[in-house]
């Protein structure tokens, strides 16, 4: 459950920003989580709402958008868009793929009204 | 009003790590995070490893150890006679940068050659987390199955080595080795693949020669 560490971390990161626009209600939260950042959405909007409880964005939606990862294949040179770890080549079914990307966890923006 | 933010969530803990491993660069000391699941044999493996780096290499450890509760593998270390922080996450199933940080304030500052970090056992959660490390170190034993590496692939992505441990079972369970490998290599193309039985001692010399040659190759960086 290092879900729960990860939305403590965007909950600080929001309260900060408030902060910084001088309070008010955080309505919602938009986050990048990448299909290959090992964590698990469902799991970190569970957390999410319990950690926010009590907080200035106890009333926030979490707006969790995914980030794909990049293949190359070795074999045959096609790039596509992965989601998996262990991916066959979209085009000739290889599984000689080269993997980056998609490990993106960030904050993206908020919404705060006053 | 939408404020737009764009930052790492993980920001805090990267800046951490960043200092961490700079502190730990100023000293040229080597610093290893090992990762793996509970029971793979992490504690044996460094019961074994560490005498071998002194004798051997002449090459002085200290260790920072995870546990959610308890300090029995802390006490295991430091009947070795090596420097030891015992760290207990109280239920965090992950060490952080923050709490590595702290230890290593407790560990002494002159006269070590690296620093091995032995996280939670835990094959999910610390595989996001940078403790600024130099190395990270999978240690899968071989009655955990041979589909680790599909099942849990985050961790076994980020590996510079892999040690397989226990295999004086090899007898007594199903394992195919060529799977962990060929997935392995899959996840992580650079991997050093080592076998090794902690209990007998099979194997340990290997790991030991490439730690001491990492050890080395950060003493003579500039």
């Amino acid at each position: 459950m290092h879900e729960a560490s990860i939305a403590q971390s965007i909950l600080d990161i929001a309260a900060r920003h408030a902060d910084g626009a001088r309070g008010g209600r955080i309505t919602s939260i938009t986050v990048t989580v990448g299909a290959l950042a090992a964590v698990e959405p469902e799991c970190l909007r569970f957390a999410f709402e319990a950690l926010a409880r009590g907080t200035g964005a106890e009333h926030a939606t979490l707006e969790i958008r995914e980030d794909e990862g990049r293949g190359a294949c070795r074999a045959c040179g096609a790039e596509f868009a992965v989601t998996e770890f262990l991916p066959l080549c979209a085009r000739c079914g290889s599984p000689e793929v080269h993997v980056s990307g998609g490990d993106a966890l960030t904050v993206d923006s908020m919404e705060i009204e006053p | 009003m939408k404020i737009r933010i764009v930052q790492s969530i993980l920001a805090d803990n990267t800046r951490l790590a960043a200092r961490t491993r700079e502190l730990l660069g100023a000293r040229r000391v080597l610093a290893v995070n090992m990762m793996s699941s509970p029971g793979a044999g992490k504690t044996t493996v460094l019961e074994r490893t560490l005498p071998y780096l002194k004798e051997r290499h002449g090459l002085s450890a200290g260790v920072i150890e995870g546990d959610v509760e308890g300090s029995e593998d802390g006490l295991r270390i430091e009947r070795l006679g090596v420097p030891v922080v015992q760290l207990n996450t109280r239920g965090a199933c992950h060490l952080d940068a923050s709490m590595v940080a702290a230890a290593l304030e407790d560990l002494p500052a002159e006269g070590l050659d690296l620093i091995v970090i032995e996280n939670v056992g835990n094959l999910v959660c610390p595989a996001g987390f940078d403790l600024g490390e130099d190395l990270r170190v999978v240690v899968l034993s071989i009655p955990e199955g041979d589909d680790k590496p599909s099942k849990y692939p985050a961790i076994f992505k980020k590996a510079d080595a892999l040690l397989i441990n226990k295999i004086d079972l090899a007898h007594h369970v199903r394992f195919q080795r060529e799977r962990v490998h060929a997935v392995s290599r899959r996840l992580a193309p650079a991997v050093r693949i080592m076998e090794l039985a902690a209990a007998t001692g099979e194997g340990v010399a290997a790991f030991g020669d490439y730690l001491a040659q990492a050890a080395h190759a950060k003493k003579e960086r500039r």
